[in-house]
């Protein structure tokens, strides 16, 4: 029996390993949304707290070296507490915590705002134009499509959360002049860089789930900004309703899909540690305040504000200076002093065990891949 | 050879139908079409995300309610949260988002807008029509929403169903007036850009979610800030939480006139973009 | 029909540019009443052109008017005007009477009078057994069926139908050809573009060639046929001995080229003087012993014709 030609072209060249033929769907994907203006606008802006967090950091490592480069900003630094400008190098893991922290923190509300800028089209395009047969009649499995799909988001989210973390990370280091910055620092860089994985991953599968369940790429977005934001203000209005039940674990907060990844971003970070040490200096400041009402020194019945809000006392003034009288509700308010102890843990510390939110994004990762299978069908299995 | 399935033509020369011109010949196609969007906002996931989203905030009054009962104070604070911030923040600007800007672009994507625009309707008139049906499905389910949050709320009471026709009655109000001015204005977006979703949700997180909470002049200029002191005045509820003083803020009038105002304006002007623009269903689009 | 005679549509110096690319290069047509086909390749420019007659698209450049009136926008010239879209797209949950009831009442029709016109105009394209049944399920045929019963639904006065036979299997085809024919036969102005040439010498020997979004030719076969005169004219020849017989085609004057065929062995052969060509072929045999088993001229249909001016233009 003849075998008529098809249109077919055989290829008689050498074929790559299946190991690298998800990177041309990636490849392709990549193209086609930095045609998109806005996303390319947006990545360049995700750099915008990533140059901070690394004028921070080379300032800080100035500041520890005491470097007279650092006399033009040194007011950046008056306001700290005593025992970080005596030994800043004590604070160092904590210092850089923090930085970390809120670099990532912004950049996961702009990791959100990508994804939905590249994610709707992914697969619901290739739904809506009947084009998966073309990848698949390919020599490529369904697995290469889905982890090109994947890499497309995944790329993305890396340039705006892992490359962005790993090159402040070796200014800071640089800036610092001392090896020993690597032994303090080295597991906020591997906490920095699984985090972004554990994002990518996570929002990748997600979306891609999304995107299989519709040909309409606008109701693949707004299924997103629910994801995102509506899990986040249900989280709250639950939080609101519930705050004086007996539940102390605030158990509502894994209903927020980004309250999870804070989670997991603390726990990798170990911003706990660093509240501590904070926590710590909150308490020595009121203290002290303490003290200086009571009597013993004049001049310091003033409050000022230092990093993250904490209420410090005011540096000593001369004796013969005029001095205001103190505002009524400053000094041995306890109430007021737990608030700020407790906002400061609220800040870097949750409730409950971050294992809840492993779990949480575990299960909505393993629902998505699910999702995914059954949505997008081999090529026998299509209509 | 013949087919069993060849339909019979008929070879009867047609009889000329006159079609009269005129405005009160376009209400006919108006009411059609009015009618079409209408079951066109209503069907599949279109209607399912509308409905989901509504019943986000009846689901979490019964979760509290799941922990005991609901007393005087901790029923306050809930439907604050849910009314004031859930709904009034995210659900409400969110669902017209959905349905307004899609309502052009979904058309075009389908490539059945061609069927429209070869009618004698003028083209404002068929947007207009079109973002009618969007605020009348939108305010729909907010408004049926609405009404039995306030009955899950006051569930206790004996004088429930009174009380939730009251209060639901009046949070309808306040939502279906947000949501004239928001079909307005993503109706509008929706023509103006291909993807807009990245933009409203931007708009509803950082312009209204940020500078209605600021009490601060640039609060006046989102359509969250009327709603809410609508709704502060309407339900006799407390706007701390927010900062919105009720004392100050503007008069029920002025919220009532400037949120129709903006609804009018928006409106209007995306008749005339809809009007004037080409929509390239099948040749290819523009950059 | 047209108030005008001479000129149902009218294109004066007209353009349309997609950013870089050019859709329509200053056209200047008059497309007259009765029914013309529009040829042309994919991507020629039939689609912008019939959407730029229909008001759909505005033109950058020039002017375009549909009797007697400026197309783009123009509401009131749509009661006069009905589009048959190429794309296959409908309100997939409605029924074809549904549909087509609804584009009558779009048309300014009451209720009552769009579901008669409906019904009567489903009846007239053959779908009323099933007309009560939903869009999504129906075949190719059928949905074809429901474009024109909506372009017709409202009587108008000049129909557009874009590639309305694409898709379409032989009986259907066959069908929509007499259903097309007897509109026309009703007194209406009908212009409708295809790529597939017998399809249109079906329906009409009245064409506009277009290609690259230029005017290529425009009257009907033969007056094309004669505008190609100056082109070489081709004529196969199959022989036994044909690389002999393409040694000796080469050394004439009149030949302008020659080649041999993979497909069939044949040789084709371009000639500015197919007379004297063909009298010379007959020598050939007779003097020179070259065995010839078949001659024909490559010329003899549309389809060669549009080639010719398709691939030099």
């Amino acid at each position: 029996m003849p075998i008529f030609d098809q249109g077919y072209q055989h290829w008689n060249g050498a074929l790559t390993s299946h190991a690298r033929r998800w990177w041309a769907v990636t490849r392709q994907g990549l193209r086609a949304q930095l045609r998109n203006r806005r996303t390319k606008y947006l990545v360049i802006s995700a750099w915008v707290p990533a140059l901070l967090l690394a004028a921070f950091l080379a300032l800080w490592g100035l500041f520890e070296q005491k470097s007279s480069l650092l006399q033009p900003f040194f007011f950046l630094f008056q306001a700290l507490p005593d025992e970080i400008k005596q030994g800043p190098k004590a604070y160092r893991t904590t210092i850089w915590t923090v930085a970390f922290h809120w670099f990532l923190w912004i950049e996961l509300g702009v990791s959100m705002l990508l994804v939905l800028l590249v994610g709707p089209d992914l697969i619901s395009q290739d739904l809506r134009f009947n084009a998966i047969p073309l990848y698949l009649s390919r020599p490529m499995r369904r697995f290469d499509y889905f982890l090109g799909k994947l890499g497309v988001i995944a790329t993305f989210l890396a340039a705006v959360l892992i490359v962005p973390a790993v090159l402040a990370y070796v200014i800071g280091v640089g800036f610092s002049m001392d090896i020993s910055v690597v032994r303090d620092t080295w597991r906020i860089l591997a906490g920095s860089v699984a985090y972004g994985l554990i994002v990518a991953v996570v929002c990748g599968l997600v979306m891609l789930a999304l995107s299989s369940l519709s040909r309409n790429s606008r109701l693949v977005a707004m299924m997103w900004a629910g994801v995102w934001l509506i899990t986040w203000m249900i989280s709250g209005a639950v939080g609101e309703s519930l705050e004086d039940s007996k539940i102390k674990t605030r158990p509502w907060e894994l209903i927020s899909f980004t309250n999870n990844l804070h989670r997991i971003r603390q726990s990798l970070l170990d911003t706990g540690s660093a509240a501590r040490q904070l926590e710590q200096l909150v308490v020595k400041a009121q203290e002290a305040a303490k003290t200086v009402a009571g009597g013993s020194l004049p001049g310091m019945q003033e409050t000022r504000r230092g990093p993250f809000g904490i209420r410090l006392p005011m540096r000593r003034r001369p004796n013969n200076a005029a001095v205001p009288p103190p505002p009524p509700d400053v000094f041995g308010n306890r109430e007021d002093d737990s608030r700020q102890i407790q906002q400061l843990r609220d800040l870097f510390e949750s409730p409950y065990p971050w294992t809840w939110s492993a779990g949480v994004l575990l299960g909505l990762s393993v629902l998505a891949v699910g999702v995914l299978s059954t949505r997008v069908r081999s090529l026998d299995r299509l209509k | 050879m013949t087919r069993a399935a060849t339909p019979m033509i008929t070879t009867e020369p047609p009889t000329r139908r006159a079609v009269s011109g005129g405005t009160w010949s376009n209400i006919s196609g108006i009411l059609a079409l009015f009618g079409v969007t209408l079951r066109r906002l209503c069907r599949g996931q279109r209607i399912w995300l509308g409905v989901l989203t509504a019943a986000v905030p009846i689901l979490i009054v019964l979760l509290a309610r799941s922990q005991g009962e609901l007393p005087g104070d901790r029923a306050d604070r809930t439907e604050a949260a849910l009314v004031f911030g859930l709904m009034a923040q995210m659900l409400v600007p969110i669902m017209a988002l959905w349905l307004a800007s899609g309502l052009v672009q979904d058309e075009v994507e389908e490539q059945t807008l061609t069927y429209l625009l070869m009618r004698p309707v003028p083209r404002p008139l068929i947007y207009l029509t079109k973002l009618a049906a969007a605020i009348l499905v939108s305010a729909a389910i907010a408004s049926v929403s609405s009404i039995l949050l306030q009955l899950t709320i006051h569930w206790d009471d004996p004088n429930r169903l009174t009380i939730a026709l009251d209060r639901g009655g009046k949070l309808a109000g306040a939502f279906s007036l947000g949501l004239l001015a928001y079909n307005a204005l993503f109706g509008l977006l929706g023509l103006a850009m291909k993807k807009p979703q990245g933009v409203g949700v931007i708009y509803i997180v950082v312009l209204e979610g940020v500078l209605a909470n600021i009490d601060f002049i640039f609060r006046r200029f989102t359509i969250l800030y009327y709603v809410r002191v609508l709704m502060l005045r309407w339900l006799g509820m407390d706007g701390k939480r927010f900062n919105v003083d009720a004392s100050v803020a503007p008069s029920n009038a002025e919220c009532i006139f400037t949120l129709i105002g903006i609804a009018a304006v928006l409106g209007v002007v995306g008749g005339i973009v809809f009007a004037s623009r080409e929509f390239r269903v099948k040749t290819p689009e523009a950059n | 029909m047209s108030d005008d005679g001479a000129a149902v549509v009218q294109f004066e110096g007209a353009s349309k540019w997609y950013g870089n690319v050019i859709g329509l290069n200053k056209l200047d047509l008059i497309i007259p009443p009765g029914i013309t086909g529009l040829l042309g390749p994919n991507g020629a420019g039939k689609s912008t052109l019939l959407q730029l007659a229909t008001g759909q698209l505005r033109p950058s450049q020039g002017k375009v008017s549909v009797l007697g009136q400026r197309a783009w926008n123009n509401a009131e010239l749509c009661r006069r005007v009905g589009l048959c879209p190429e794309q296959d797209a409908f309100y997939e949950w409605m029924s074809g009477r549904e549909f087509v009831t609804f584009c009558a009442r779009m048309s300014g029709m009451g209720p009552a009078a769009a579901r008669e016109a409906a019904e009567g105009v489903l009846e007239r394209v053959g779908l009323a057994p099933q007309m009560k049944r939903p869009i999504k399920g129906y075949s190719k045929g059928m949905r074809q069926r429901t474009k024109l019963a909506q372009a017709l639904v409202h009587d108008p006065e000049v129909l557009f139908l874009d590639e309305p036979l694409t898709g379409t299997d032989p009986v259907v085809r066959h069908e929509l050809i007499q259903i097309i024919r007897r509109i026309a036969a009703e007194g209406r102005t009908v212009v409708l573009s295809s790529h597939v040439l017998y399809e249109v010498e079906a329906i009409t020997s009245n064409v506009i060639l277009i290609n690259h979004g230029r005017l290529v030719a425009e009257g009907n076969a033969r007056q094309i046929r004669d505008l190609i005169d100056t082109h070489p004219h081709r004529i196969v020849i199959k022989s036994a001995d044909n690389r002999a017989l393409a040694s000796r085609l080469v050394g004439y004057d009149d030949v302008v080229g020659v080649e041999l065929r993979r497909r069939d062995g044949a040789i084709l052969v371009e000639t500015k003087r197919p007379d004297v060509f063909y009298g010379r072929l007959a020598n050939l045999t007779v003097d020179e012993g070259l065995r010839i088993d078949e001659v024909y001229s490559d010329d003899d249909t549309l389809e060669a014709v549009f080639k010719y001016l398709v691939t030099t233009s």
